[in-house]
């Protein structure tokens, strides 16, 4: 964090879904630098999967800002929006990897942002593009499932496939949306050191909701939470008392 | 408080007399049955078959089985790219346009079709081809389009994710998907094909299905059960194939 320089930056912003009453994001005004590891708190509906969704544009806003390597995304049209979300690795809770296709070639589609369509389409990839597909598979430790198809793995080995993918993209960031929230406790911990270990390797900003407060304190540099759609805490790991976990999941 | 419901009385009555009304139009009664005769004369001319024509009617079953196999395949190349223009997650603002197009062409009954492109063409099985193709596309897009729609987002949301141009998220997020689905539905068309290419051939489409109807007409009977008969074995062939191969891809 020697770098005093925002990487990425959300200004007051707000997501009403239609026909909703209230702000699913409300007012959210936040600052992010690269090498921070982030956790979102909060219990469902607090807007954690929306919040994140903004950060590469999934989700538009309603009022408000994001700005990201100096560029507004209210700024930008979709041709451009697509370009900024290539340095962004998204990972899901439902990992959603393309079924009936292999682990290699669901790698493969993190490299399709920077490509042409035409090369997608015919399935070329060059030497180097086969490398790299090959590292970061390796990096996930699912070399030996490289030809499988990614419907016979487990969910911790198709969590580690959708990492592959954020990591073929080359990001700059990583986003993750509750990627361990349909795993078990003992290999939730291990995809989170995964993902920590990339994050220091590559010296990324990683953002990431979370619903295991144990996990975000283990592994967090920041954590911030929501509640109703509104930031209610964003300091160290250390400072989140119980009082304010109780505050947060209304114990 | 009754055992029945008074709406389901008038339901019961309305059933009836739609019975009633079909009866008299399709002039049904069994008592026609009464000369039974005539049917029995009328199948004993069936028999012995005549097995010499066996040679040039297999010939034309195979220009019935093409007919029906490239006008529903070119169909299912022309629909893989119309179902994107007619799915509501794939098509933009071409939807409106695409589903009505689609909904037109659908309207129009396969025999029209084939009668439309023998006068365009002239007789023979090209124009029952056309006809098969221009159905098959306009059924298969529908279907394939709504597949296109109850694909699971997932994957699509990823591919927006990384940044992959709308036309190669879709195509890579979708087809692998659906791939199965689109097999199975294309067999069953290619079964159907098969029946249509049949009524075609009466009309003057060509294949086994007009010499069938020549057949008939010029009263060859014992010809006409070898064209039955094969008739018959091609249909329970490709049933069976089709029911195979779609436990298959699945
Ligand atoms: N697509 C949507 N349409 C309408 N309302 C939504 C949609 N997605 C989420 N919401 C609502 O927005 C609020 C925040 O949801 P979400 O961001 O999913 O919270 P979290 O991920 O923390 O559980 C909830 O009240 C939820 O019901
Ligand atoms: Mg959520």
């Amino acid at each position: 964090m020697s770098c005093n320089e925002a990487l990425l930056t959300v200004e007051n912003a707000s997501v009403r879904y239609q026909n909703a009453e209230s702000y699913a994001l409300d007012h959210v005004s936040l600052t992010f630098q690269r090498g921070e590891f982030v956790c979102i708190l909060g219990k469902t509906g607090a807007g954690k999967s929306t919040f994140i969704r903004t950060l590469n544009g999934l989700q538009s806003l309603t009022e408000g800002e994001i700005v990201y390597n100096s560029r507004s995304f209210q700024t930008l049209d979709r041709e451009g929006l697509r370009r900024q979300r290539r340095s962004m690795g998204m990972i899901f809770q439902h990992h959603q990897l393309i079924p009936r296709l292999t682990v290699l070639q669901n790698v493969y589609t993190g490299l399709f942002g920077s490509r042409s369509t035409i090369r997608n389409l015919a399935g070329l990839f060059n030497e180097s593009e086969k490398k790299l597909a090959r590292d970061v598979i390796e990096q996930v430790e699912l070399l030996p499932h490289l030809n499988k198809r990614v419907d016979l793995l487990s969910g911790g080995q198709r969590q580690r496939v959708g990492i592959a993918r954020a990591l073929a993209q080359s990001p700059d960031i990583f986003l993750g949306d509750e990627p361990v929230a349909s795993l078990d406790p003992g290999t939730a911990n291990r995809i989170f050191q995964l993902i920590h270990r990339l994050h220091e390797e590559r010296n990324l900003l990683t953002i990431i909701n979370v619903h295991d407060v144990k996990l975000a304190k283990r592994y967090a540099s920041r954590i911030v939470a929501l509640k109703e759609g509104r930031v209610v805490f964003d300091d160290r790991p250390e400072a989140l008392t119980e009082e304010i976990e109780d505050m947060l999941y209304e114990l | 408080m009754a055992w029945f419901k008074w709406r389901h009385l008038i339901l019961f009555f309305s059933v009836v007399g739609l019975m009633v009304w079909s009866i008299g139009v399709t002039e049904f009664d069994v008592r026609k049955f009464s000369q039974f005769n005539n049917m029995i004369d009328f199948l004993s001319n069936w028999f012995p078959l005549n097995i010499s024509v066996l040679p040039t009617m297999l010939k034309a079953s195979l220009v019935t089985l093409g007919m029906a196999f490239l006008g529903s395949f070119v169909g299912l190349l022309l629909a893989l790219p119309i179902s994107l223009l007619a799915a509501k997650n794939t098509a933009g603002p071409f939807y409106g346009s695409a589903r009505v197009g689609l909904s037109f062409v659908r309207s129009i009954p396969e025999i029209v079709l084939g009668l439309m492109f023998l006068t365009i063409v002239g007789p023979g099985p090209f124009a029952a081809t056309i006809a098969i193709i221009v159905h098959n596309a306009s059924v298969l897009s529908k279907l394939i389009a709504e597949l296109i729609e109850a694909a699971d987002k997932g994957p699509q949301e990823a591919m927006k994710a990384v940044g992959a141009r709308p036309l190669t998220g879709a195509l890579f997020s979708v087809f692998p998907q659906i791939w199965p689905n689109v097999l199975s539905h294309y067999f069953y068309r290619f079964e159907v094909a098969i029946r249509t290419s049949l009524m075609l051939g009466l009309v003057g489409g060509g294949g086994i299905g007009q010499q069938l109807f020549v057949h008939f007409k010029t009263f060859q009977y014992s010809t006409v059960a070898v064209d039955v008969m094969l008739i018959m074995i091609i249909v329970i062939v490709v049933d069976f194939l089709g029911s195979r191969v779609r436990q298959y891809v699945m």
